[in-house]
């Protein structure tokens, strides 16, 4: 098993988070940019991408605007007001469940 | 050196590839090809000499498009020839999400338009109208009666609204043939006013089984309540979501809609 399994339910933190930090990114740009980020470790596909820009965008913490680019247009997506509100929960989150995981599997590591 | 970029041509193959692929929506298609063309580009950074035809083929394994033959060189679309081929691709499952997330996204301001009602100071307009009505049924000589006019009227009204109001209050014209999916859901509308209108007449066949319903003083304060919410989601649905739905049309795709 690879760690993208692990990555998934985070999926809607890391791009908050990654707009949040860059201001507003197009959908190929954020898949580059996680990549980079993880040194080519975290790969996120396309089918699971779009379907969660749509899903934060209809929740109303992604917002959207269409610029043309070159000779194609191009879908830029920001965060939101809500947005923002919504990535300090999710961090908090984040960051008592890494804590919680840590006390739960370093006992076990340290034995081994 | 000049990096290589795609040609507009390309880029309309692009297009045709995603209309093949069922994603036949332009707000959906373009958001596609500006990812399938970037990556082609990011390809050609590498490799400049890689064909146009081969990039896309790198790039639609990524995406799940299969089986995806390239053998025609003036085309980036599958060969039938001797071919079985789905259209069914990796496509399918951003056309669907979008699709689900649009109809969530207005189906939440519907809703939010709906609880409005429920909050001052409109939930005084909402009491006042339930309670008009639940007067009116029972200081009638026949309530049956007078409820069946009042459905009419809840009817008629609604059918005169959208034929010769709705249709001038939000009319949205698209320069292009493009089909968008939020001019889709906005064409939809009145299907689901209609629906929910229509829906509030089966009121009246509760009351025909037993028309001593409306001997009871419970009974006639559903009903009024039930006409009142009927009309509110109607509103919402008629009034509240289309103007939502235009202004996000105009923001998004200000170069398509007719002035």
């Amino acid at each position: 098993m690879g760690t993208n399994q692990l990555y998934k339910g985070s999926l809607s933190t890391i791009i908050l988070k990654l707009l949040g930090e860059k201001g507003r990114m197009y959908g190929y740009q954020i898949t580059q940019e996680v990549k980079a980020i993880s040194s080519g470790e975290y790969v996120i596909t396309e089918g699971a991408l779009y379907p969660m820009l749509h899903k934060l965008e209809a929740q109303g913490l992604l917002t959207v605007e269409i610029e043309m680019t070159g000779n194609r247009m191009r879908k830029y997506y920001s965060i939101t007001k809500n947005g923002k509100k919504e990535v300090a929960n999710l961090m908090t989150e984040m960051e008592s469940y890494i804590r919680n995981m840590q006390s739960l599997l370093n006992p076990k590591i340290n034995l081994a | 050196m000049t990096e290589r970029k795609l040609a507009p041509e390309q880029i309309d193959n692009l297009f045709e590839l995603c209309e093949f692929h069922n994603v036949h929506y332009y707000d959906v298609q373009i958001e596609l090809v500006d990812h399938i063309a970037s990556a082609i580009e990011v390809l050609w950074e590498a490799n400049p000499e890689l064909s146009f035809e081969e990039a896309v083929f790198q790039v639609g394994e990524q995406f799940g498009i299969e089986p995806f033959s390239h053998s025609s060189s003036n085309s980036i679309l599958p060969s039938i020839n001797g071919l079985s081929f789905s259209r069914e691709s990796g496509f399918d499952a951003i056309k669907e999400a979008k699709e689900k997330e649009l109809r969530r996204k207005y189906d939440r301001l519907q809703r939010k338009y709906i609880g409005e009602f429920f909050k001052l100071p409109k939930i005084i307009l909402t009491l006042a109208i339930t309670f008009a009505l639940f007067l009116a049924f029972k200081f009638s000589n026949n309530a049956i009666i007078l409820s069946y006019y009042v459905q009419g009227f809840y009817i008629l009204s609604l059918a005169i609204y959208l034929i010769f109001i709705y249709p001038k209050k939000f009319r949205l014209s698209i320069i292009t043939g493009k089909s968008f999916l939020l001019y889709e859901h906005f064409r939809n509308i009145k299907r689901g006013a209609i629906g929910t209108g229509v829906s509030s007449v089966n009121i009246l066949a509760l009351l025909r089984i037993n028309p001593q319903f409306l001997n009871n003083i419970y009974w006639q304060l559903f009903v009024a309540f039930f006409i009142t919410l009927s009309g509110i989601t109607v509103a919402a649905i008629c009034i509240d979501t289309p103007k939502r739905i235009k202004e996000d049309f105009i923001r998004e795709f200000p170069q398509f809609v007719k002035s």
